[in-house]
């Protein structure tokens, strides 16, 4: 079949010689249904088997699960589901197909699934803390009042969380205070300066990025509240997560600036800048997005962490805005110290609070992810 | 370097700075609070799980008053050590400190001044969950020979013959006892080891290898540990829970609603530790009253384990708060001694009249009394702390008898266990784990029916049920025991074979193979036909 | 007529070497002490901590000696402390998280990396991300509410079915009428799963970041030769990927073994020497230094910090090994976690 080359006749200008050459058909051309190349990569057919075959493999399984075994329970059904549907599709693929068609389409299948089964998992995790700590957070108190004078039997609508919310705030505030310019710093002087000592620095920061948040506490918990007689307070709880977090954001700033191409440096030094004008005007305006996401992760690690703070600061039940004022309390404390407690009550709290420390870190992660999008115009 | 740029990052500090604005808006919102009358600091405690239902309540309750108060439960162990390190206000625990023990293990204060206040009487009780035919045995009894046994692991299963006759022949189920012990340092292990070394030291002192008691119960066999005396009613009261027995302080279960063990007492009585049993009982306790010794207020309870009152709850004991009372303390101001003495006041005095109906017993009027004392020297110790107006005598205290210091109202109206408690009748079909708070007369027991499985219903106990042959085994169903009418009617449960499940997963595996041979074997052979067929052509 | 020669030039200067400085002055010079200083501060605060720790072993051995390693129960009453057990439990629960979160975590990288349609690549990305951003207490939380009864259910099952092999033994009867809940609970195979769950997104995130690097020309060439999807995958994406994979599933096990808070939350502390992960009770380094810290005397403080210091040692070791093989594989340098 020749494809009508109606256009090349039709461009042609009075007065030139037309001269036929087979060439593409543009894309404004109409080419018949069937001559189209089918570009997807199922065809019906194998869709139609891929539905059969789980169709079948529920009710084989049920039929299996409810009538010929003793065995009960959804994770069960959904296992033997998983194995009648893996064998059926093997089977069927292998009807019309050879060995290496059937072995991708079995990879296929169980490569989807573990993604359904990770899919699933995360929806069930979020959705379970958020529809528990739905009639929790309806309440208006559970934002503004806090648990002061409020006993275990005392309904939703009185007392809220508004303190383990503001003590969590100042906490990672004051970490972060410390953190930024501590990491941010370090960063600066391993990739701009280096020399031996950058590297001995970048050494023992790697290393300690490996500490685990319990030792950080307990080493804060040693130092400070044992030995130095300060006491368990909203500070303590602040240096813990500082200690804690500062590896990991020195680190990764580390890592954000030394993808800022040299040639920039250089061409900044090459119009007369100095070190110090480069680094200010130039290297840290580029890696900005890729350093906030840096602080920002940082930060909803900091504030989801607990074990250093169940080390150094209380749980206190009233409102404390002075970190160095004694025992305070944050989100993951609150949550872990009145989870254990066996009061329905007291656990309905435990997920108001679960589910608002989940809508923070949430807020933080999606507007880290907004602040790492390229700006317009840049590259 | 680019153009497009400003607005950009001008649009998202805009944003940025509306965010902080509005965080600490809010936070200063939050934050807002009135300004105290009186100079009230934040005061921190730790220590004893025991008595922290009541201790956290009476926290709750002076907060009204400005007074803010911490308390961590972590056992009394870490409230004693965490006194001693300076790291917390006061303590409490329901041991003093042990000294310097023949292991080289130090239990001290240091170098810091405090002194001994009891706070709250209780009892240990045992608490535990057995589910007969699905539904909760809440009337259980046990001696303490019995109980030491369980709690060595010597005594494994309910349906043991020790458990069967204490309970005057009511047999449970097979199902393995699990005891649920505390892993951390506590009190009321403390407490229940001393009363089994001094009560049952045949039994103890092996499982334990020495003598004394300990504040960390050795985890060995079948039982399992849990952090604090939350935790043990949690997973006592756990659907995973069953066969589980515990021994916490008696406000947990009564908190839970959950039953809770009747002890057999030296008259020959089961009783229950009700503010009322544990105030009679502690008409035995030795208090050390010598004011110069540093163990002044503590008390030797021996007598208390064998008081031969037929009232009296063998586990009965107070608990401590550890006051630091040196004029040089590391972490005391005026304001937290202020804080601590208000506080103590309102629990000493007010707060006793909450304690039984939660589950203790309030202090008699002279341990009050010589509590007060103690808690004079914070204010000796610091002349600016206000001790005026302070008098124990007008306190709403249900142990006062007006004009004696000496007796305790409470053990006077204490009523006597019913009849059906006694050893060698009953057991009682009353529900157990409820802190009364009014001294019912004995003898008014409404015989309940537990365990409701068995069809024997009020039946005429002279006729005799017509004997049902199981249908799968052909044997006969064992006949229900008729017991006098105005006792209980319990269930004799039935053992289930184990292993039966074996013949179905036989078959079932037969039949699924077989369906599932049925539905692939066509397209199985149809897949080795072809290629079969396709070797050949390509050979 | 006379001739000068050059070399005889009046005024002609020695050729001297120019003064070359690359010392900083001025502002420069500021910025530069500036920086070091903020990088020696946090040298010292971070190298504190290691020498710290490392310092606290020493009264520890002293006191206890190396029965401190062998000893497996932690009784501060009669002094006899020892982290056997509490090592051996830390390695079994770790052990379980991976063994859920390796295949897992291999499989939804490959689908990220390979199948999932263009458009939902990104999303996709970030969820895993966020799902690594999730505090740990909530993950504590889901294990120990939503999958508790659940998983007892699954350590029944699998005793029941592979109870002959040691590592599946519970104490407690299989073929019970009314099987005994309570001993398939609170043990460490439900705590690896909640830790699992924190462990599959990190590993999935550094495997995925391999994988999309996999060499376009070679997937080209493969399809080109008629290979599958899987067949491509096989013979490019996981031999190019292979470091990723080992980088990645070890970063994850550093994790797994200083997990806390889903520890606590779940576990029985019991001190046995036991691999058994059905069964009720266990302990890990973390879970001891969070239960038993406020009741320690110093030198019980010294003890626990020598154990957070063996955790310590062992995770930056597994950490090093990692950046080892993920710098030194095909995959390069660029997949930093």
């Amino acid at each position: 079949m020749t494809i009508e080359l109606e256009h090349a006749a039709s461009q042609t200008p009075v007065g030139r010689t037309a001269t036929l050459v087979r060439s593409e058909p543009a894309s404004n051309d109409v080419v018949d249904d069937a001559l189209r190349r089918q570009l997807s990569t199922t065809t019906a057919e194998q869709r139609f088997e891929l539905a059969g075959c789980w169709i079948a493999a529920a009710a084989l399984s049920w039929l299996v699960c409810a009538r010929l075994m003793p065995w009960d329970g959804t994770v069960v059904f959904v296992l033997v589901t998983f194995v009648v549907g893996v064998t059926l599709i093997a089977v069927i693929t292998s009807l019309d197909a050879g060995r290496p068609e059937v072995s991708d389409r079995l990879v296929s299948t169980v490569v989807h699934s573990a993604a359904l089964l990770v899919g699933v998992a995360l929806a069930s995790t979020i959705i379970f803390v958020l529809v528990q700590g739905f009639g929790g957070m309806v309440h208006v108190n559970t934002w503004v009042d806090d648990m002061s004078g409020v006993g275990p039997r005392d309904p939703l609508d009185r007392g809220g969380i508004a303190h383990a919310i503001v003590g969590s705030l100042i906490e990672i505030g004051i970490a972060v205070a410390v953190t930024i310019p501590l990491g941010i710093g370090t960063a600066i002087y391993m990739t701009e300066i280096g020399g031996r000592f950058a590297t001995i620095v970048r050494t023992i920061v790697e290393a300690m990025t490996a500490l685990p948040s319990i030792v950080a506490g307990l080493f804060i918990y040693t130092t400070l509240i044992v030995g130095l007689g300060m006491p368990r307070s909203g500070l303590a709880a602040a240096m813990a997560l500082s200690v804690m977090m500062l590896p990991i954001i020195a680190r990764a700033s580390d890592v954000v600036l030394r993808v800022v191409p040299g040639n920039l440096r250089e061409a900044s030094l090459a119009l007369g800048a100095s070190r110090w004008r480069t680094v200010w005007h130039i290297v840290l305006p580029t890696a900005r997005p890729g350093l906030a996401t840096a602080v920002i992760l940082g930060v909803a690690r900091g504030i989801g962490e607990t074990s250093p703070v169940l080390l150094t600061s209380g749980t206190a039940a009233f409102m404390v805005t002075d970190p160095t004022d004694g025992v305070m309390n944050s989100l993951p404390l609150f949550i872990f110290s009145t989870v254990r407690s066996g009061e329905p009550l007291y656990i309905d709290r435990a997920y108001a609070a679960a589910a608002i420390l989940l809508l923070l870190v949430l807020i933080l992660f999606v507007s880290a992810r907004l602040l790492a999008r390229p700006r317009k115009g840049s590259r | 370097m680019n153009t497009s740029a400003p607005h950009t990052t001008a649009r998202t500090r805009a944003v940025l700075t509306a965010l902080v604005a509005l965080l600490s808006a809010a936070l200063l919102v939050m934050s807002a609070r009135p300004a105290q009358a009186v100079a009230y600091a934040q005061i921190e405690g730790s220590g004893s799980t025991w008595s922290e239902v009541i201790l956290q309540q009476w926290i709750s309750d002076v907060d009204a008053n400005g007074m803010k108060v911490t308390y961590n439960g972590g056992g009394s162990s870490q409230g004693r050590k965490a006194f001693g390190q300076n790291v917390t206000d006061f303590g409490i625990s329901e041991i003093p400190y042990q000294g310097k023990d023949e292991f080289g293990a130090v239990d001290s204060a240091g170098s810091r001044e405090f002194a001994y206040m009891p706070i709250i009487a209780g009892g240990t009780a045992f608490t535990y969950q057995v589910k007969v035919g699905g539904k909760l045995v809440k009337n259980l009894r046990l001696s303490g020979e019995t109980i030491a046994k369980i709690f060595t692991n010597q005594i494994t299963n309910w349906n043991d013959a020790a458990i069967t006759k204490d309970n005057n022949g009511r047999v449970l189920p097979s199902l393995p006892i699990v005891p649920v012990l505390r892993s951390d340092g506590s009190g009321t292990t403390a407490q229940f080891t001393t009363w089994l070394d001094k009560m049952f030291p045949s039994i103890w002192q092996p499982f334990f290898g020495k003598t004394g008691l300990t504040s960390y119960f050795p985890r060995k066999g079948k039982a399992i540990a849990a952090a604090g005396s939350d935790q043990v009613m949690n997973t006592i009261a756990s659907s995973a829970g069953n066969g589980t027995i515990g021994y916490v302080e008696y406000s947990y279960p009564v908190n839970k609603k959950y039953p809770v063990v009747k002890v057999l007492n030296k008259a020959g009585y089961y009783v229950e530790p009700t503010q009322y049993n544990v105030a009679v009982a502690l008409t035995q306790a030795k208090i050390n009253q010598d004011a110069s010794s540093p163990q002044y207020l503590t008390s030797i309870l021996d007598g208390v384990y064998t008081s031969g009152d037929k009232r009296s709850y063998p586990l009965s004991s107070y608990s401590y708060m550890l006051l630091p009372t040196g004029a040089n303390d590391q972490r005391m101001t005026t304001a937290k001694r202020q804080t601590l003495t208000d506080f103590m006041f309102y629990s000493l005095c007010e707060g006793q009249s909450k304690a039984g109906a939660y589950g203790y017993s309030s202090l008699p009027l002279n341990l009050v009394q010589a509590g007060f004392d103690q808690l004079k020297k914070l204010s000796s110790a610091d002349p600016a702390v206000d001790f005026a107006n302070r008098d124990v005598t007008k306190c709403n205290n249900p142990t006062f008898v007006a004009g004696d210091l000496t007796k305790n109202k409470l053990a006077e109206i204490a009523p006597q266990p019913a009849a059906c408690d006694k050893q060698g009748a009953g057991p009682c079909g009353t529900e157990t784990g409820t802190a009364p708070t009014t001294p019912k007369p004995a003898g008014d027991n409404k015989a309940t029916a537990t365990g409701g499985a068995a069809p024997v219903a009020g039946a005429d106990p002279a006729a005799t049920a017509p004997v049902a042959a199981d249908p799968e085994t052909g044997v006969a169903a064992p006949e229900a025991e008729t017991i006098a009418t105005d006792q209980t009617v319990t269930a004799v449960p039935t053992e289930l074979v184990a292993g039966r499940a074996g013949d179905t997963k036989v078959f079932g595996s037969l039949a699924v193979i077989e369906l599932l041979a049925i539905i692939l074997a066509p397209a199985v052979g149809a897949t080795y036909f072809k290629r079969r067929v396709r070797r050949k052509l390509g050979a | 007529m006379s001739t000068t020669l050059r070399s005889a030039l009046p005024d002609a200067e020695l050729d001297e070497p120019r003064e070359l400085s690359t010392a900083p002055t001025g502002s420069d010079r500021v910025f530069v002490i500036g920086t070091r200083s903020i990088a020696a501060t946090v040298l010292v605060i971070t190298g504190a901590i290691g020498v710290f720790l490392a310092l606290s072993a020493v009264p520890t051995i002293q006191h206890y000696g190396l029965g401190f390693f062998t000893e497996t129960q932690w009784q501060p009453e009669s002094d006899t402390l020892g982290i056997a057990a509490v090592l051996l439990g830390t390695f079994t629960v770790a052990l379980v998280a991976l063994l859920f979160a390796f295949p897992v975590a291999l499989l939804t990288a490959l689908y990220i990396a390979e199948y999932a349609p263009t458009r939902l690549r990104p999303t996709l990305i970030s969820l895993i991300d966020l799902m690594a951003a999730v505090p740990s207490i909530i993950y504590g939380l889901w294990g120990f509410v939503l999958l508790q009864p659940h998983a007892s259910a699954i350590a029944l099952w699998l005793h029941q079915h592979l109870g002959w092999i040691p590592f599946f033994r519970v104490d407690a009867d299989p073929d019970a009428a009314v099987w005994e809940q309570t001993r398939y609970t609170a043990s460490a195979f439900i705590a690896g799963l909640a830790v699992a769950m924190m462990v599959m997104p990190m590993a999935c995130a550094v495997m995925r970041q391999v994988f999309s690097q996999a060499p376009p020309g070679e997937r080209e060439a493969a399809f080109a030769l008629g290979a599958t999807h899987w067949g491509v995958i096989k013979t490019v994406v996981l031999p190019f990927g292979k470091g990723g994979i080992i980088g990645g599933t070890m970063l994850g096990l550093g994790r797994a073994l200083g997990e806390t808070i889903a520890v606590v939350l779940i576990i029985s502390p019991a001190f046995d020497l036991k691999l058994k992960p059905l069964e009720v009770g266990t302990n890990t380094i973390s879970a001891l230094i969070a239960g038993r810290f406020g009741e320690a005397t110093s030198l019980q403080l010294q003890a626990l910090l020598t154990a957070g210091f063996v955790l310590f040692v062992i995770t930056l070791g597994i950490n090093t090994l990692a950046a080892m093989i993920v710098t030194r594989s095909r995959s390069g340098a660029g997949a930093e976690a």
